[in-house]
C-alpha cells in the first residue's frame, strides 16, 4: 500500500471481547474508516461506543478479531514507529521527571542523552510549558499541565500519525480551549495525520477536517467540516454545523445498535 | 537521579570491599608449609572443652613433643591446622573443626565433613547402630561426671541425698543434660540400686527424685541460679564452671556411686573414624594415636602443664580447669578395665533400648568386637613402649 | 524545634532505656546469668580484643562475619526473589507454577530448615568449593558457610518475592501501553516501566526480608563447625557461662539491625518519592 503514507485505514474491522459479566461483547462491528494523510479526523461517539477500542487497535496494542488495519502504509501487527498516542489519563510515568518522561520515546530508540535532553526541551516549549517544569514530577503538576506533557511526549519523536483518546476530557473548559488551540498550532506546523476521539460535539466540530460519528461499534456518519480556520465558536457557520452534527449524533445514539 | 547513583556506587563499593576482604588469604603459604604430593589433609572434629585435652596439649606443645618424642603436631594455623610430623616425615595435615558435642560429631562424620572425630561414645555407637561404618579407635577419657547440689543445700554427700530423697517432704529436683547422657544414666541406676523412686514429672506422689532436662540451653547455670533445681548431674567442665561461679558444690563423683565399683572408668569420650579412613590412612591414624598416647601420658605426669594448656586452648579460666582436669581420667591406651566398662555401658543402654539397628539384640561382647578397632592404638602403644617413651603403665 | 521542646523530646525518649538500665543493674547484683553493666561495657569497649574467657574471635570480628553472612544471604535473596517475584506478578503461568509452593514455604520459620541445610551443605563454603583442602587459608571466605547463607536466603526470599510480585502486578497497564506505543521492547518495558513501578513495593519487601535475615543469623550461627559470628558467640558464652559476651553480642546485634533497617528505610523513602500522590 505504497501510496498510503500517513493514512489510517480500517477495513471491515471487528473486535470481540469476552467479559466475565456480560459474556461476549462486540466492541467494533465491520467497521470501515479512512483518515486521509495530514488531516485531522475526529471520531465522535457516546461512552461505550467503541472509540477507545478503535484507537487501541490503530496503536497496535491489540489485534482485531476480523478485518485489517493499515497505518502509514503498513498493516498493523503491533505498535509501530511513527505513531504517537495521547490517552485520556495522560499516562505520565509517575516516577520520572517531566524531561525524562517527554524524552521516553527517544530513550527507547537509543538516542543519546544530550540529544534527548535537547529535543525534550523543544517539545516542552512547543506545548507552551515553562522550562522550570522540566524537573517536576507528574504529581506536582495540574491536570492541564499533565496533558500538555503527555502531548509533548507523543510529539517528541516526531511521529507522522497522532492518535488521541479524549485527551482534554478531564480539564476545565478554558484550559480545554487553550489545549485545543495548541494542538492545532502544532498540527498546522507539522502536518501529522491526527485521529482524535471525543464525546464532546463542540470539540469535534472545532478541531475536525472530517467528523465521523460512531455508535455501537460502527461508523454511522461521515461528515466533512469545511469551515475555515481559525474557527470562531460564535460564528453562525460554526453554530449551524454544530447543530447539524448534534442532530445526527443524537439520532444515531438513540437509534440503538443496528442488526448485524 | 544523581543521589540514587551515588547510593548505587556506595553500595557497589561496599560490596566490592566485602568481597575483597572475604577473599583475603589470612595466612600466606610458607614454602616450608607446602605439602608434599600424596600427603593427605584430614579433618578432625572435636568439641572444644577439656575432655579432648590430649589433642589440645599436643597441639600447643609441638616443640616439646618434637624434642622429647620425635613425633609431634606442628602448628600451621593456630587452633585450626597442624601437620602431623614424625621425625622428618610429614604424615598428614590435620584440620581441626570444632563441631560440637553430642551427636554433632558423628553426624559430621557421616556427611563426610570430618574423617576423624573426638566425641562421646554414646553418639558414635548410635550412628554405628544405624549403619554408619564407624569404628572406635581408642578411648580419650573416662569419668569426670559429678553430682552437684545447690551451694546452701544441707545435703553434703550421697548418703544424705538418698536419705533426703526417701524421707523428705518433697521430691528432689535433679537436672540432666540429655536423655542418653552417661551421667544421667549412671545416676538413675544408682538411685535404683538404693531403692529410691524417681520420675520425670511431679505427679507421682511418692517420687524421691524428679529428673529435669536442661532443655535447649544445655547448661545447668540458669536453672541453678533460679533455684528451679536442687542439683544436677553432668560432665566436666560444666561442673567446675557452676562451682566456680558460686552456684553449687560437688557432693559426689558418679564413678563412686553404687553399685560400688560398677561405674569406675565409665566411658566418656573416644576417638572414632570411618572404615574408609582407617583403610586409606592407617599411617596417619597411627601417628595421631601415638601423639594422643604421649599427650595423655603427659597429662598424667605433668598436671600443671595439663591445666595450663586446657585453659589456654578452651579459654575456660585457670581456676575452672584446675577444678576440672584432676577429676577426669584421661585414658588413651585401652585397658581391660575400660573394655569391661564399655560392656557394662552396653548393658545399661540396652535397658533403655537405645539401639534399634544392628546392635539392637547384640551381646556386649559382640558389640565391643564390632564397634571397637583397637589394633592401631595397641600397635602405637607397643612401638612407643619399645622406645621407652610412655611413662605410665 | 526550639531548645526546650528538644530537651523534652530527648528526655522522653530516654526514659525507657534508663529504666531498663536500672532494672538491669538491680538484676545483676549477685547473679551469674545477668552480667554487670560494667562487665558488658568492658566487652563493648574492646571490640578488637580476643576474649580472654571465651573460645571465640573478637567481637568486631564476630560482627563482621555475621554481617558478611547476612549480606551474602540477603544479597542472594534479593537477586533471586526480585526477578522471580516479578515473573509471578506479571505471568499467570509462572504464578500458577510457583505461588502455591511459595505461599506454603513462607509460613515455615527459616530456623526449621537448619537441619536440612546442614544435611545439604554441611561445612562447605566458597573457600572449600574453590580451594578444597587449602580452604583454611581463606578464613573469612570460609566463614561464609553455604548452610548458613542458605537459611538466611530462605528467610529473606519470600517477603521480597511476594512484595515484588504485588508491586509488579500493580503497575498500571496504561504505563506499559504508553511505553509499547513508543516502541519499547519487552525487555525495555521490564526495565523502564515494571521495575521502577514496582520499586516501592520491592524496597518494602527488602526491608522485611532484611529484618528477617538479620534475626535469623543468631539461630543459624549455632551451627556445628563455625567458630565465628555473633550467634556463635552467644551460644559459646552460654556454654562457658561468660554471659557478658552474650549480652554484649545482643547489644551489637541490635545496633547493627537498627543500622540495616535505617539504611533500607532511607532507600524506601527515596524510591517512593513519587508515590503519595500517585493514587
Amino acid at each position: 500500500m505504497a501510496g498510503d503514507a500517513g493514512v489510517i485505514r480500517f477495513e471491515a474491522v471487528s473486535k470481540r471481547y469476552q467479559t466475565p459479566a456480560r459474556g461476549e461483547v462486540w466492541a467494533l462491528r465491520h467497521l470501515d474508516l479512512l483518515c486521509p494523510a495530514e488531516q485531522l479526523t475526529c471520531v465522535l461517539g457516546p461512552s461505550g461506543c467503541g472509540k477507545t477500542t478503535l484507537l487501541r487497535l490503530a496503536a497496535g496494542l491489540e489485534p482485531p478479531t476480523a478485518g485489517r488495519i493499515g497505518v502509514d502504509g503498513q498493516t498493523v501487527t503491533g505498535p509501530q514507529p511513527g505513531v504517537g498516542l495521547v490517552s485520556q489519563e495522560g499516562a505520565l510515568l509517575p516516577w520520572r521527571r517531566v524531561i525524562d518522561d517527554v524524552a521516553l520515546g527517544l530513550e527507547i530508540s537509543g538516542v543519546s542523552r544530550a540529544e534527548r535532553r535537547a529535543r525534550g526541551r523543544q517539545a516542552i516549549a512547543r506545548v507552551h510549558l515553562p522550562p522550570t517544569v522540566e524537573r517536576s514530577l507528574p504529581h506536582e503538576l495540574s491536570g492541564g499541565m499533565r496533558q500538555r506533557v503527555a502531548l509533548a511526549r507523543a510529539l517528541c519523536p516526531g511521529p507522522r500519525i497522532l492518535l488521541m483518546d479524549e485527551p482534554f476530557a478531564s480539564v476545565d473548559e478554558p484550559t480545554r480551549h487553550h489545549l485545543q488551540n495548541e494542538l492545532l498550532q502544532v498540527w498546522q506546523t507539522d502536518g501529522q495525520t491526527i485521529l482524535f476521539v471525543t464525546h464532546n460535539v463542540e470539540e469535534a466540530v472545532y478541531l475536525a477536517d472530517r467528523l465521523i460519528v460512531m455508535t455501537f461499534g460502527r461508523t454511522v456518519a461521515d461528515l466533512p467540516v469545511p469551515l475555515p480556520r481559525p474557527r470562531d465558536r460564535l460564528a453562525p457557520a460554526f453554530v449551524d454545523t454544530l447543530l447539524a452534527v448534534r442532530r445526527t449524533f443524537t439520532k444515531h445514539a438513540l437509534a440503538g445498535p443496528a442488526a448485524d | 537521579m544523581q543521589r540514587i547513583t551515588l547510593a548505587r556506587v556506595a553500595g557497589l563499593a561496599l560490596a566490592a570491599l566485602l568481597v575483597y576482604a572475604g577473599c583475603q588469604r589470612d595466612s600466606e603459604p610458607d614454602p616450608g608449609e607446602a605439602l608434599a604430593a600424596g600427603v593427605p589433609t584430614l579433618r578432625v572434629g572435636h568439641v572444644g572443652h577439656d575432655h579432648h585435652l590430649a589433642l589440645y596439649l599436643a597441639a600447643l606443645e609441638g616443640e616439646r613433643f618434637a624434642k622429647d618424642f620425635g613425633i609431634c603436631l606442628k602448628e600451621v594455623k593456630p587452633k585450626e591446622v597442624y601437620d602431623l610430623v614424625d621425625g622428618e616425615t610429614t604424615l598428614g595435615r590435620l584440620q581441626f573443626m570444632k563441631v560440637g558435642g553430642g551427636s554433632r560429631m558423628p553426624a559430621a562424620m557421616s556427611r563426610g565433613e570430618i574423617a576423624i572425630g573426638l566425641g562421646g561414645v554414646t553418639a558414635v555407637a548410635k550412628f554405628a547402630d544405624e549403619g554408619q561404618p564407624f569404628k572406635i579407635l581408642a578411648p580419650l577419657n573416662t569419668d569426670g561426671d559429678m553430682l552437684v547440689m545447690q551451694k546452701e543445700s544441707p545435703i553434703g554427700n550421697w548418703a544424705a541425698l538418698v536419705k533426703t530423697a526417701k524421707e523428705g517432704e518433697r521430691p528432689l529436683r535433679i537436672g540432666y543434660k540429655a536423655p542418653v547422657a552417661v551421667a544421667k544414666m549412671v545416676f538413675e541406676r544408682a538411685l535404683v540400686a538404693e531403692g529410691v523412686s524417681y520420675g520425670y514429672d511431679a505427679t507421682e506422689a511418692k517420687t524421691g527424685v524428679i529428673l529435669v532436662n536442661f532443655g535447649s540451653e544445655k547448661s545447668p547455670i540458669p536453672l541453678m541460679e533460679s533455684k528451679a533445681i536442687d542439683g544436677f548431674v553432668m560432665n566436666q567442665p560444666a561442673v567446675a564452671v557452676a562451682v566456680h561461679k558460686g552456684l553449687g558444690k560437688t557432693i559426689a563423683e558418679l564413678r563412686d556411686l553404687p553399685p560400688k565399683g560398677k561405674w569406675v572408668n565409665h566411658p566418656c569420650c573416644c576417638i572414632a573414624a570411618t572404615q574408609d579412613t582407617i583403610a586409606a590412612h592407617p599411617g596417619v591414624l597411627k601417628g595421631l594415636l601415638k601423639v594422643i598416647l604421649l599427650s595423655t601420658d603427659l597429662i598424667k605426669t605433668n598436671q600443671d602443664l595439663a591445666i595450663d594448656c586446657a585453659s589456654r586452648w578452651t579459654k575456660y579460666e585457670q581456676e575452672i580447669e584446675q577444678a576440672s582436669v584432676p577429676t577426669i581420667t584421661y585414658l588413651a591406651e585401652p585397658t581391660d578395665s575400660w573394655v569391661t566398662a564399655m560392656k557394662t555401658w552396653v548393658e545399661m543402654v540396652a535397658d533403655v533400648k537405645l539401639f534399634r539397628g544392628k546392635y539392637a539384640a547384640v551381646t556386649p561382647d559382640a558389640f565391643v568386637g564390632d564397634l571397637l578397632d583397637l589394633t592401631l592404638v595397641r600397635e602405637a602403644a607397643r612401638e612407643l613402649r619399645e622406645k621407652g617413651l610412655l611413662k605410665t603403665p | 524545634m526550639n531548645g526546650k521542646r528538644l530537651i523534652v523530646r530527648v528526655l522522653l525518649g530516654a526514659v525507657v532505656p534508663l529504666a531498663i538500665l536500672v532494672v538491669w543493674h538491680l538484676a545483676s547484683a549477685g547473679s551469674v546469668v545477668v552480667p554487670s553493666i560494667g562487665a558488658v561495657l568492658d566487652v563493648l569497649l574492646h571490640p578488637l580484643r580476643e576474649p580472654p574467657a571465651l573460645d571465640a574471635t573478637s567481637l568486631a570480628s564476630g560482627a563482621l562475619i555475621s554481617v558478611l553472612r547476612v549480606v551474602c544471604g540477603f544479597g542472594l535473596a534479593a537477586l533471586t526473589a526480585v526477578p522471580i517475584g516479578i515473573g509471578v506478578g506479571r505471568s499467570d503461568t509462572v504464578r500458577r507454577l510457583l505461588a502455591p509452593t511459595m505461599a506454603a514455604a513462607m509460613v515455615i520459620s527459616p530456623i526449621a530448615w537448619i537441619p536440612v541445610a546442614i544435611i545439604a551443605f554441611g561445612l562447605s563454603s566458597p573457600a572449600t568449593a574453590i580451594y578444597g583442602d587449602e580452604a583454611w587459608r581463606y578464613g573469612l571466605l570460609d566463614q561464609v558457610r553455604f548452610a548458613i547463607v542458605a537459611v538466611i536466603w530462605l528467610g529473606a526470599f519470600f517477603p521480597i518475592a511476594l512484595n515484588a510480585a504485588a508491586g509488579a502486578r500493580g503497575v498500571r497497564d496504561i504505563y506499559i501501553e504508553a511505553a509499547r506505543v513508543l516502541g519499547a521492547s519487552r525487555r525495555q518495558v521490564l526495565s523502564k516501566i515494571i521495575l521502577p513501578g514496582a520499586a516501592p513495593a520491592i524496597v518494602t519487601g527488602l526491608r522485611v526480608g532484611g529484618g528477617i535475615a538479620w534475626r535469623v543469623i543468631i539461630a543459624a550461627e549455632i551451627f556445628p563447625g563455625t567458630r565465628g559470628g555473633l550467634g556463635y558467640m552467644i551460644a559459646t558464652a552460654h556454654e562457658q557461662a561468660s554471659y557478658e559476651y552474650a549480652f554484649a553480642s545482643i547489644i551489637v546485634i541490635g545496633a547493627i539491625g537498627l543500622a540495616l533497617d535505617g539504611a533500607l528505610r532511607l532507600a524506601a523513602r527515596r524510591v517512593s518519592r513519587w508515590q503519595p500522590k500517585e493514587r
